[in-house]
């Protein structure tokens, strides 16, 4: 049975991108095939994460909404770029499948003149699933609430909500929060991103927790390392003991049970 | 055909002007009318309407100007001829009449030879013109007969010159108006990259030409608007109907093509009731979205009869009902979406209630048994399928003026192989 997860957040800037990537990464180390598609039309940017060169990228998403091509053939197997740092263990069965948005301008703008049905997102993704026998798809979504947004959270098995403990992403995320309670999201929990390591990442736990009655699947340190980093490639395989590693295995774990 | 007498009306407070006048025309072989002032004057002319007025300059009552000014005011009576009776005194007053449209002028005491000059020329003047008159509004006629007639055509344009067929399905309809010009409509076009395929028929109340103006109104909007990548205002999550669909309801409603169907009804039901609620035009209507991949249909129904889903055996499986009411109506109606699904051999039957409204010699409605017991026929294709009905019209109606537009879509879904 596949899951279809989103990751979203009512604010930019919150990690989304790399919490993403790195989440699709291990559970393909798990041995399952991941699904990732960017819909972030506006502000795309996954596809740099995953070493993806724009050169190469010949189709895309927006091709797909144009009705060019059949969204199948705007996927990129972006496994090579996981087997990296996994040195001579092959992966069994897994794979990871990269459908990016376009990064031209023109495609862009063309994309907020004209708009397009949001109900092909949802064809798409149930033909992604079915032609590239997914086990798990997960939607990068742009911030904040706007249909692609609504479209995701209504059809996703499970929503992980990121924030930053930070005033605006917390009365954000109330709003969020909502919706996905009135859409009836099976699986809902928390990501507390880029927290200073000298908080309390305990009672930021319960303090979250509390305040919106979701339970918060890890609190994530900001760290020099993702900094230095800076989403030039996949943050768990060049540093998986790190602790943000660890905690994002963790979640990833429990996206698998 | 017989000519009648040239009719004169004399207008006259002279009782021996009057006289003369009227034995003399009489001798002639003219018929008089007679009126001793203005007022009656004006009243004989507008029932009478006569070939000439003769009109004293000194008419009392209604006062001559005013007689004048009346006549060539009226539409009917402007054409007719008026001789003004004055005396050598009148002359300067009787320029002002000949100005304000008097044809011409006869002094007292009356010529009898000037007299039977102008009765006989000016009543064949007055015939010539109203022949003109009569000549111009035939024209008049033929002109919108054939204003009319283009109507038809370009009504006619409005309808799809083709409808969607997409590999697996025939798609067929059938468009009979009961007039020149009718008052529903039907349709067919992709949307969404031809994943889905939109079917519809609309029927606009009443019949004729402002229905079919309508009717032109209608369909328009509903077509721009669908092909329109319109936001998803209509998933609002605090209002609670759609939050009550389960989880696999609401992912089919978020199809492609759903969320413009409903949007499109709703703004056309908006913009009909706001820029034109006070002509009290309204039309049913029902749109089907649908899947060619899987045979799934989303449909919105506007208070129009339930289209039929028929199986490839004939039976009647479905009945897809209404989900809002007639467009038109009411500002801010809430519009359901409604789901069907058309297994292989399937055919969705769609019609305007002129089907079941119509009518044969003695009056009887062909009615719903009628029209299932010849879709209970397996029909090979949707035209096969319609054509069938038509015939059933047909025999039903006879020679009988049909009463209302007949409208009918068909798509049928191939058989599995």
């Amino acid at each position: 049975m596949s899951r279809i997860v989103s990751i979203h957040s009512f604010r930019g800037g919150t990690g989304k991108s790399n919490v993403t990537a790195n989440l699709a990464t291990m559970i393909c180390q798990a041995g399952k095939r991941v699904g990732v598609v960017d819909t972030d039309i506006q502000s795309p940017g996954i596809h740099v994460i995953f070493g993806l060169d724009e050169e190469k990228m010949d189709l895309a998403l927006n091709d797909y909404l144009w009705g060019k091509c059949p969204i199948e053939k705007a996927a990129y197997d972006v496994s090579p770029a996981v087997q990296m740092g996994q040195g001579s263990v092959t992966l069994m069965g897994g794979g990871i499948y990269l459908i990016p948005s376009s990064i031209r301008a023109g495609e862009i703008a063309k994309v907020l003149r004209e708009g397009y049905d949001v109900g092909l997102l949802n064809d798409g993704f149930r033909e992604l699933i079915d032609r590239l026998n997914l086990d798990f798809l997960l939607i990068d979504t742009h911030p904040g609430l706007n249909e692609e947004t609504l479209l995701s959270i209504a059809i996703s098995d499970a929503l992980l909500i990121l924030l930053r403990p930070d005033q605006q992403d917390y009365q954000g995320t109330a709003v969020t929060v909502e919706i996905a309670r009135k859409l009836e999201v099976p699986w809902l929990k928390l990501i507390v991103n880029k927290a200073l390591p000298s908080f309390d990442f305990g009672a930021l736990r319960k303090r979250v927790e509390e305040t919106y009655g979701v339970s918060v699947a890890a609190v994530l340190p900001e760290c020099e390392e993702m900094i230095r980093l800076g989403s030039s490639g996949l943050f768990c395989l060049h540093y998986p003991d790190h602790p943000v590693t660890r905690s994002l295995r963790d979640v990833a774990a429990q996206l698998l049970a | 055909m017989e000519v009648r007498p040239g009719r004169v009306l004399i207008v006259d407070q002279d009782q021996g002007g009057r006289d003369f006048l009227a034995t003399r025309l009489k001798q002639w072989g003219y018929e008089t009318l007679i009126a001793p002032d203005g007022c009656q004057g004006l009243e004989m002319a507008k029932t009478a309407q006569p070939d000439i007025v003769m009109l004293d300059v000194r008419a009392p009552e209604v006062a001559a100007d005013e007689v004048l000014r009346s006549l060539k005011a009226d539409e009917m009576l402007c054409d007719i001829p008026v001789i003004m009776l004055a005396t050598a005194d009148d002359l300067e007053a009787v320029s002002s009449f000949l100005a304000l449209g008097a044809e011409d002028y006869l002094l007292r005491p009356f010529s009898p030879i000037v007299l039977k000059m102008q009765a006989h020329d000016y009543i064949a003047i007055s015939r010539q013109r109203q022949e003109e008159r009569d000549r111009a509004r035939q024209t008049g006629l033929l002109k919108i007969e054939h204003d009319v007639e283009i109507a038809r055509q370009i009504q006619l344009g409005f309808l799809p010159r083709d409808l969607p067929n997409p590999e697996g399905w025939d798609v067929a309809g059938r468009f009979h108006p009961a007039r020149q010009v009718a008052g529903d409509w039907y349709d067919g076009f992709y949307m969404a990259n031809k994943r889905r395929v939109a079917v519809s028929v609309g029927d606009v109340c009443d019949k004729g030409v402002g229905s079919a103006l309508f009717m032109a109104l209608f369909r328009s909007l509903l077509r721009a608007f669908s092909q329109q990548n319109l936001s998803l205002r209509w998933m609002d999550t605090s209002s609670g109907d759609w939050l009550s669909d389960t989880v696999s309801r609401r992912r089919a409603l978020l199809s492609p093509g759903t969320s413009a169907a409903k949007t499109a009804v709703q703004i056309t039901n908006n913009y009909i009731c706001e820029n034109h609620g006070d002509t009290n035009y309204f039309a049913t209507m029902f749109l089907g979205v649908i899947n060619p991949a899987d045979g799934s249909v989303a449909y919105v129904n506007a208070g129009h009869p339930a289209a039929l889903v028929v199986d490839a055996g004939g039976h009647v499986r479905d009945r897809l009902k209404p989900t809002g009411p007639a467009l038109g109506l009411f500002a801010d109606a809430a519009f359901d979406v409604g789901e069907a699904n058309l297994a292989p051999g399937d055919a969705l039957f769609i019609f305007s209630d002129g089907v079941t409204d119509a009518r044969d010699a003695k009056g009887q409605l062909f009615g719903e048994k009628r029209l299932m017991e010849l879709l209970s026929q397996p029909a090979p294709s949707a035209s096969a399928l319609l054509d069938r009905v038509e015939a059933g019209l047909h025999s039903h109606i006879g020679t009988t003026d049909q009463f209302d537009d007949i409208t009918m879509v068909a798509a049928k879904r191939h058989p599995q192989t």
